[in-house]
């Protein structure tokens, strides 16, 4: 076989900047630019507008829903989930390294399952989450029962609404997102780190604490900031299971968007909300890589 | 001792994980209309209930079709992006897969609040089409870091290989890379299909109740009451997500495909 | 059997000249090497080569004809790669019938060309196998089989033995030169072990910092290096700087040497390099009074059973020397003795 076809020559080098190919990415890149970062700019442009008492808006400058912030309910808000996104970041990420260290060393036949029911309870809607819990907390058919029954408690009690009920509630659905944010770096790690620390004689479990936890730090670090903006994303669980007293930051936006028709505010809450994950995960990048590097 | 120990560990926290799920089984056998735990009697009725009546079919069938288009646009989005960036390192597709990972980086509330202004603003609220192509942007990020994920395992030596057995650029892709990351785009496909099944706030914040996915037909009904049918609606759902993740385990590497080092490599 | 001839070839990496004005002009039918240390820009001139990366400056021809800007898919090359690249998703008949289903070949056909190179590579029963399947030595016949699937033009192989342990590497470099030979198809592999060089090929290309540095067979490399490079890479060597004369003197250290003179040596005063090698090396006793001999100190001895290497040294010099082993030395280490150098030791210029 001879090569005659000389015609079909591939193109120079330095000619090759923009090709045919690149013209497969105008579909996907219009439909992200327009579906996707369109609504995130009009937000931001909507949440300097005026906001029209009847309940709608004009385009407009004004910085009023941003000045709405320092009103004491917004103030006590946005603490409050502050707080309890960094309680339920640092429980979930604690108790998620040794599952996922434990985990990935074990069986193929036992992590496919494992993940399996992570990857189910992940994607299950808050909705039947929330609705799950109401009915394991509840009198009639919660764990109190379970207690009745054990001779621990002398009649059946209801535990929620409650700030405990939200909290388990979201450590459960914040879990396997934690487990697995960690279990790429973990499942990789190098196995002959805690091997060459038991050969000088540490137990498992110390291993675990004097070399695998130091030596996953950057990960530890990332895991903490992703769960915590994970945390901040649930919105059904506070209304669910707590008191209004209770609702964080998600709630108050859902709330004043659609109960209140207050678009503008909520959408300043959004932008507040938006920067502070985009501060906290490209902070926090930026740290990380450079311990690493 | 210390092997136990970590045993007990993992299987005490996977039954914490399961009790919220066992729970709501138990309670979708109760005879009666009323949850309790464990159930009193036991009865299928529920199931039977639900699968019967238009009221829960209609959500149903919603929330599939909704699933299903607004994966395949995830995809179709996802493919050329995360290509594109592999094979031929463009600017343009990394900067849209940069895009492509804001949604996992923001609490849903924000781009569902996005979506609404925007829908509202060009006049697509409450249409089907508004809460499809809102998820399948929002999903995008699934399958970008999925795919993303099966072409790093493809070695370069293979692209080599094919082409010095005569293969030009497309039939590299179509016999080399695509067989190759198929089972990553099939595992991304059943998480997006999975989460937008599930997805409430957005459905929630375009459409109202006008386009009545499963997610929501469950809120509405919370607020007049509860009853076992949820709890079998509930069921179903679990049940469908654990079938297609264990489909994708079977045909594919699940470990792999949530980001584990092949321990073969 | 295709001749391959690269013209002032030159690959830029950015800043970075990876080749550097390749000239080479290699024969048909025959097993060639490319030989030299890593990062010397091998691999980079193989996929020149197989068109998998363009030329920055030249021409690629086969067979005189100008190929350089050919896509790799069109040059019907046939590639082993290092790690043998075998398709994961496809099976062992599969994957060496792959190019035939590019070209919808019916069928039978694939199937019965892959049976026919399974027996070739002497594995006529794994057609339906998997790669996972296979070991290591197996895979790299299999990828070599898959390779010569479309009769290709030239045979390149980058490295292909040293993922293999010993044994089974000396096997393969014997399985290679028999099957290049009855396929006499140009072959070109890539190796940066020179005894491999040595023993498989009928053409050496020795190369370094992207540049050739000599083109020629195993011996004229071993015996006439052309450059102090290729004389330190291919073999041991010492190499005495002084100056060589065009009758047939070479000065060094203030003594003279009787060497023949090469044909660039027609000047007076130019500066050269004696290369010694340590098979034509001996030692003798300072009273013997050898003629075209330099005084040495003996510093070493190793017994290595079938041969005896001797380490002597003159000021900065050191020279490794092999006697045989069958009658006693004579010497020992730190005795003063006298180097004879043959005439017949190669000049290169410096
Ligand atoms: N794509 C590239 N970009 C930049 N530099 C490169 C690239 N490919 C190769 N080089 C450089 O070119 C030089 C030659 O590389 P090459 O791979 O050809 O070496 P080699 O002789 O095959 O070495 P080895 O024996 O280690 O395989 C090296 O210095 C390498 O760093
Ligand atoms: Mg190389």
């Amino acid at each position: 076989m001879t090569v005659q076809d000389t015609t079909i020559l591939r193109p120079i080098p330095r000619f090759r900047g923009v090709d045919h190919k690149t013209l497969i990415l105008i579909p996907p890149g219009i439909m992200l630019l327009v579906f996707f970062l369109c609504p995130f700019l009009i937000m931001g442009a909507v949440s300097f507008y005026y906001r029209v008492p009847d309940g709608f808006y004009e385009p407009d400058f004004v910085l009023a829903n941003y000045a709405a912030f320092f009103d004491p309910v917004f103030l006590t808000a946005l603490a409050r989930s502050l707080t309890l996104c960094a309680v339920i970041s640092v429980v979930c990420v604690s108790l998620a390294m040794p599952f996922t260290y434990l985990v990935s060393r074990m069986r193929r036949g036992i992590q496919v399952p494992i993940v399996i029911l992570l990857l189910c309870i992940l994607t299950l809607s808050e909705v039947i989450l929330g609705f799950s819990w109401t009915i394991l907390l509840s009198r009639t058919a919660g764990v109190s029962n379970v207690l009745v029954w054990l001779g621990i408690l002398d009649r059946p009690v209801s535990y929620y609404p409650s700030r405990i009920a939200i909290m388990i509630a979201m450590l459960h659905f914040c879990f396997p997102f934690a487990v697995l944010t960690i279990y790429p770096p973990i499942s990789r790690f190098d196995r002959s780190l805690p091997e060459a620390a038991a050969t000088l004689g540490a137990g498992p479990i110390r291993a675990f604490f004097t070399v695998v936890i130091p030596a996953l730090r950057g990960t530890i670090i990332s895991a903490l900031v992703l769960v915590f903006v994970f945390a901040l994303g649930a919105y059904l669980f506070p209304q669910m299971l707590g008191r209004p007293a209770d609702w964080t930051l998600s709630v108050l936006i859902t709330d004043q968007a659609i109960y209140k028709s207050n678009i503008p505010f909520a959408a300043a809450m959004s932008v507040f909300l938006c920067l502070i994950c985009f501060a906290l995960i490209v902070g926090v990048g930026k740290l990380t890589k450079k311990s690493e590097g | 001792m210390n092997n136990h120990l970590g045993k007990l560990y993992v299987f005490g926290i996977a039954l914490f994980l399961m009790l919220p799920l066992i729970v709501v089984a138990g309670v979708s056998f109760n005879e009666k209309k009323r949850l309790y735990f464990p159930p009193r009697g036991f009865t299928l009725d529920w199931y039977k209930n639900v699968l019967n009546s238009s009221e829960w079919l209609g959500p149903i069938g919603t929330s599939l079709t909704v699933a299903a288009i607004a994966t395949i646009v995830a995809v179709c989005i996802a493919l050329p992006i995360s290509f594109m960036m592999w094979r031929h390192g463009v600017l343009f597709a990394k900067a849209l897969f940069g895009l492509g990972l804001v949604p996992f980086m923001l609490p849903p509330v924000t781009s569902a609040l996005g979506f609404l202004i925007f829908w509202s603003e060009i006049g697509g609220y409450g249409s089907f089409w508004a809460t499809t192509i809102s998820h399948s942007v929002f999903l995008v990020t699934i399958p970008l870091m999925m795919i993303s994920l099966g072409l790093e395992t493809i070695d370069d030596a293979y692209l080599d290989a094919a082409s010095s057995l005569g293969a030009s650029e497309g039939e590299i892709f179509r016999t080399v890379i695509l067989p190759l990351i198929l089972p990553f785009i099939f595992g991304a496909s059943a998480f997006c299909f999975v989460l937008s099944m599930n997805e409430y706030i957005i459905a929630f914040m375009v459409a109202g109740f006008t386009v009545e996915t499963l997610p929501i037909k469950v809120v509405n009904s919370l607020r007049y009451g509860y009853s076992p049918a949820m709890a079998a609606v509930s069921v179903f759902a679990v049940l469908a997500a654990a079938g297609l993740f264990l489909t994708v385990a079977r045909f594919g590497d699940l470990l792999k495909m949530v980001g584990a080092l092949d321990k073969s490599d | 059997m295709t001749t391959l001839t690269l013209e002032h070839v030159w690959k830029r990496f950015g800043s970075f000249e990876a080749l550097k004005d390749i000239n080479l002009n290699l024969p048909s039918g025959k097993m060639i090497t490319f030989l030299g240390p890593s990062g010397s820009g091998k691999s980079t001139m193989f996929r020149l080569v197989a068109g998998l990366d363009d030329t920055t400056e030249g021409t690629v021809r086969f067979d005189g004809e100008d190929v350089t800007r050919l896509p790799a898919h069109k040059r019907n090359v046939g590639m082993v790669f290092q790690n043998y690249a075998l398709f994961p998703h496809l099976n062992v008949w599969e994957n060496i019938s792959y190019g035939l289903k590019l070209q919808k070949r019916p069928k039978a056909e694939r199937r019965a060309r892959a049976e026919e190179l399974l027996d070739l590579i002497k594995l006529p029963h794994i057609a339906d196998r998997s790669i996972k399947q296979l070991s290591g030595g197996q895979q790299q016949r299999v990828s070599i089989a898959r390779a010569l699937a479309m009769e290709p033009r030239l045979f390149l192989l980058d490295e292909p033995l040293s993922a293999l342990d010993a044994k089974l590497r000396e096997h393969m470099q014997a399985e290679l030169c028999d099957l290049q030979q009855t396929l006499g198809i140009t072959t070109i592999v890539v190796t940066h072990d020179q005894r491999e060089a040595m023993t498989m090929s009928d053409v050496v290309v020795v190369i370094d910092q992207g540049e050739v540095q000599q083109v020629g067979s195993p011996l004229e490399i071993y015996r006439k290096p052309a450059t102090p490079f290729v004389a330190d890479f291919v073999g041991s060597s010492t190499l005495l700087e002084g100056i060589a004369r065009s009758d047939g003197t070479f000065e060094f250290n203030g003594q003279s040497l009787k060497v023949t003179a090469p044909d660039w040596a027609s000047r007076d005063l130019t500066p050269g390099l004696l290369c010694l090698r340590p098979e034509q090396l001996h030692l003798a006793p300072r009273s013997a009074q050898t003629p075209n001999a330099i005084d040495v100190d003996v510093s070493l001895i190793r017994d290595l059973g079938s041969e005896i290497e001797v380490q002597a040294r003159a000021g900065e010099y050191e020279f490794l020397v092999k006697e045989s082993s069958g009658q006693p030395l004579g010497y020992g280490v730190g005795d003063k003795m006298r180097l004879h150098i043959p005439e017949t030791a190669h000049l290169i210029r410096a």
